[in-house]
């Protein structure tokens, strides 16, 4: 196979700089129109052991090893925001979701079928976990002495120096939004990289980075403004480990923390 | 007034002088018109080099784009355009031609091609060039055509069915013309075909032979695959080879065996998988072949062009073939008896321990693909692939863009279904580990890496070395630069705004000399201010 490959390759190369990533999505693409089933041929218990064994190979690096969420979306709740038929589910594992960090996964007819029946069980057992905090009092968090919306984005209000949060209770389970606000550092999503440039005239600069090429960089700095800078103008380009977020492991109390998880985890948007 | 008239004598003049048809002769000696471009690769030994040197790395600083024009697709365009006499002929995706003025970018003719609405290739319905010889140009379909069409009117002359594209084949490649025949090979590795590489009669379209890329029962080197798996063995082609005259021997790189990443069921080394094949022109008879990754597991075809050059080798003269290899090895091959003679790397490789004394790779245990996943460099992609590198008579150096890069190579189930993907896995990116690119100059005797010019994304685009010692290059992000070919220095370059994934070419228009490159949809030429 070649790319371009297999070139691979297309807007999402630039997008993502992940060429084998996208070679996987467009491959998935542009695969001959298959005649998926409307109801899912692989669906008894057997079929879901294996199914599970193929989601530990491919899925649970993002998703958790029990679909509980992680860098991925949470499974356990039963809702998908690109569709809940079989057939769409088998669409959205096998050509990937654009736009986003998940790649249409190379597995058999037979293999996206199983994980289908496996990820259904997780998201008919009940499995979600309920978030013990007061969604409301949460809110009072954000709002206030979190001061969350200085940088993130609900519903059309905040800032956008972080990532868009409409959606959060969706797409990460409880464990990984507490360890997103005690240690924002452990994941951060690549598209919100930090780096820090220092100009020869002197000026340090630090923010999230939008765009690189071999000659320019371009970064969102931490009042928001989008800048863009010459690397011929630059003493130093650095990507450090720390994400822009503080953390919020001292800043609030236990009791805080766990409304603030329990609102985040409200926030669901508008699921089909 | 007096320009648009000037202008249009020139395509006059241009005009008339593509009546005279570019003969077998003429492809024989391409190197001696450096004005024009008239295959793939620039000359038969496919060393992508232009001897033209109005632009030099003195004054490259002054290149600017000359025209552009828009191919409204959306497709990848991956075209080598073909320049005659003043007249610039190139496919834009998937299969329509358009023959231009070179000097001005206007159209003189289009051809249409209607594709059919259920086409099965792999990475894109793309092609990558056509051929001329005579008045023809001969063109490669996704549906598994070949196409004779009349250079001065974009008229259908003859149309062939080379295989039922509905099973999976295809033609990307650009073909290769010489003596009486055109040469293309199928692609379809992806989806269980049984690759070949087919020689046409240029006047009617007949076939005159067929090498099958997986050897039938009976066969030499049958052996090499289990049970029945040689019938959807793939072995693909993708790009066009070289050609030796003397030797009469036309040199291609063959594809992955199929399933890509699941070898159960498939035990063996796979001939002629992975392989570089020297075929006698004439008969499509089999002088030799060296397998570059018996039994490949990661996708690593090896349709990477291949460099024919005359040098000397060890204290004697030699016939050498120079390959950069998908699996991240740099070869040298005698192209006389196909006997090995350098492989180092060129990229990082994490899969074999060495190659042996016939140019065998030696593997590392737990390197081929699990169920669960295993990182492997080079990745999916390889070292290098499909697009081309650059030989320059000048320097002596081999020019590759590379691709550094990993992945996390997993397997799965593989049926064969006709028209269906049959890959049996894939590749993931490494967490944490994007990769970049480097052009690398690499002296052929020795496989040492002289310089290297590195980029932020992994290469997608091929290289092209001049006379004036620059050497051209494209970047995902879209930028077309130019280094010194003798040192690596960073010299010029212009944001296209498009993603470069194609291979650059020189001509003379109006007695200037241009640079063209496609950039996302659009073909870009520059020349000097």
């Amino acid at each position: 196979m070649i790319g371009g490959y297999k070139a691979m390759f297309s807007r999402l190369v630039i997008g993502f700089g992940l060429a084998a990533c996208a070679v996987l999505a467009q491959e998935a693409e542009e695969r001959p129109e298959e005649k998926i089933a409307e109801k899912n041929p692989f669906d008894t218990a057997a079929d879901a052991v294996l199914g599970r064994q193929y989601f530990l190979g491919h899925c649970a690096s993002c998703h958790g090893s029990e679909g509980e969420g992680g860098r991925g979306v949470n499974l356990t709740t039963g809702r998908y925001r690109l569709g809940s038929s079989d057939r769409e589910l088998f669409r959205t594992i096998r050509r990937g979701v654009p736009g986003s960090e998940m790649p249409g996964i190379g597995l058999s007819e037979t293999e996206v079928w199983r994980v289908i029946t496996f990820v259904r069980r997780i998201g008919a057992q009940g499995a979600e976990e309920k978030a013990p905090g007061d969604p409301d009092a949460g809110r009072a968090v954000y709002d206030g002495k979190g001061a969350c919306a200085q940088c993130h984005w609900i519903n059309g209000r905040g800032g956008v120096l972080g990532p868009d949060l409409g959606e959060i209770g969706l797409r990460r389970s409880l464990k990984f939004l507490r360890e997103s606000l005690t240690d924002p550092d452990k994941h951060i999503a690549d598209d919100y990289r930090t780096y820090a440039v220092a100009t020869r005239g002197g000026e340090r600069v630090r923010g999230i980075k939008l765009n690189e090429d071999d000659y320019t960089i371009q970064l969102r700095d931490s009042k928001e403004n989008m800048r863009s800078f010459k690397k011929a103008d630059l003493k130093e380009v650095k990507r450090e480990a720390a994400s822009m977020m503080p953390a919020y492991r001292t800043a609030l109390s236990a009791t805080e923390l766990e409304n603030l998880i329990a609102y985040l985890s409200s926030l669901r948007g508008k699921a089909k | 007034m007096k320009k648009i008239l000037a202008s249009l004598l020139l395509v006059a003049s241009g005009c008339a002088a593509a009546a005279e048809p570019v003969t077998y002769e003429r492809l024989l000696k391409a190197d001696s018109e450096p004005g024009n471009w008239l295959m793939y690769s620039g000359n038969y030994f496919s060393h992508r080099f232009s001897k033209l040197d109005q632009i030099t790395t003195a004054n490259v600083q002054r290149l600017k784009p000359k025209w552009m024009v828009q191919m409204r697709t959306t497709h990848k365009v991956e075209t080598t355009p073909l320049v005659v006499d003043g007249i610039l002929y190139f496919t834009s995706p998937p299969n329509n031609v358009i023959a231009l003025d070179a000097e001005t970018g206007r159209r003189l003719w289009s051809y249409n091609y209607k594709v059919p609405p259920k086409v099965v290739v792999c990475c894109g319905q793309v092609n990558r060039g056509l051929a001329i010889l005579g008045n023809r140009l001969f063109m490669g379909t996704v549906d598994a055509k070949l196409v004779a069409l009349d250079a001065r009117s974009g008229r259908e002359l003859w149309k062939t069915e080379v295989f039922d594209y509905t099973q999976g084949y295809g033609v990307t490649t650009a073909p290769m013309v010489a003596k009486d025949k055109v040469i293309v090979g199928v692609t379809g590795g992806e989806y269980g075909v049984r690759g070949f590489i087919d020689a046409y009669y240029i006047s009617t379209g007949e076939r005159a032979w067929r090498f099958y890329t997986v050897p039938g029962p009976g066969e030499p080197n049958f052996g090499t695959w289990e049970g029945d798996s040689w019938k959807t063995g793939g072995s693909s082609i993708w790009v066009t080879g070289a050609y030796d005259p003397e030797l009469n021997l036309a040199y291609w790189g063959t594809g992955n065996p199929g399933p890509d990443w699941n070898g159960e069921g498939r035990a063996g080394d796979n001939l002629y998988a992975d392989s570089l094949v020297a075929l006698d022109l004439d008969s499509g008879k089999l002088k030799w072949h060296f397998q570059f990754t018996p039994h490949d597991v990661h996708d690593w075809d090896s349709v990477q062009v291949p460099v024919l050059a005359d040098m000397t080798f060890r204290g004697s003269r030699r016939k050498l073939v120079l390959f950069g290899n998908r699996n991240g090895f740099f070869y040298v091959l005698d192209r006389v008896t196909g006997e090995y003679l350098l492989g180092k790397p060129f990229v990082k490789q994490t899969w074999a321990k060495e190659l042996d004394a016939k140019g065998r790779p030696v593997r590392l245990p737990n390197t081929f693909p699990t169920r669960e996943g295993v990182a492997v460099w080079p990745g999916v992609t390889g070292g290098q692939n499909w697009y081309s590198p650059s030989f320059s008579p000048l320097t002596g150096l081999y020019y590759v863009a590379a691709q550094e890069q990993g992945n996390i190579f997993f397997s799965a189930d593989a049926n064969y279904k006709p028209g269906l993907s049959f890959t049996g896995g894939g590749g993931k990116p490494i967490p944490g580990e994007p990769g970049f690119g480097a052009v690398r100059a690499i002296v052929p005797e020795t496989g040492e890496i002289k310089w290297e010019h590195r980029v932020v994304s992994p290469f997608w685009a091929g290289v092209m070395a001049t006379a004036g010692n620059l050497l051209f290059g494209g970047t995902q992000e879209g930028h077309f630069f130019a280094l010194d070919a003798r040192t690596g220095k960073h010299l010029w370059n212009f944001p296209t705004g498009g993603f470069i994934i194609a291979n650059p070419i020189s001509y003379l228009a109006g007695g200037k000399q241009y640079i063209a490159i496609p950039a996302g949809d659009v073909l870009m030429a520059f020349g000097l201010e």
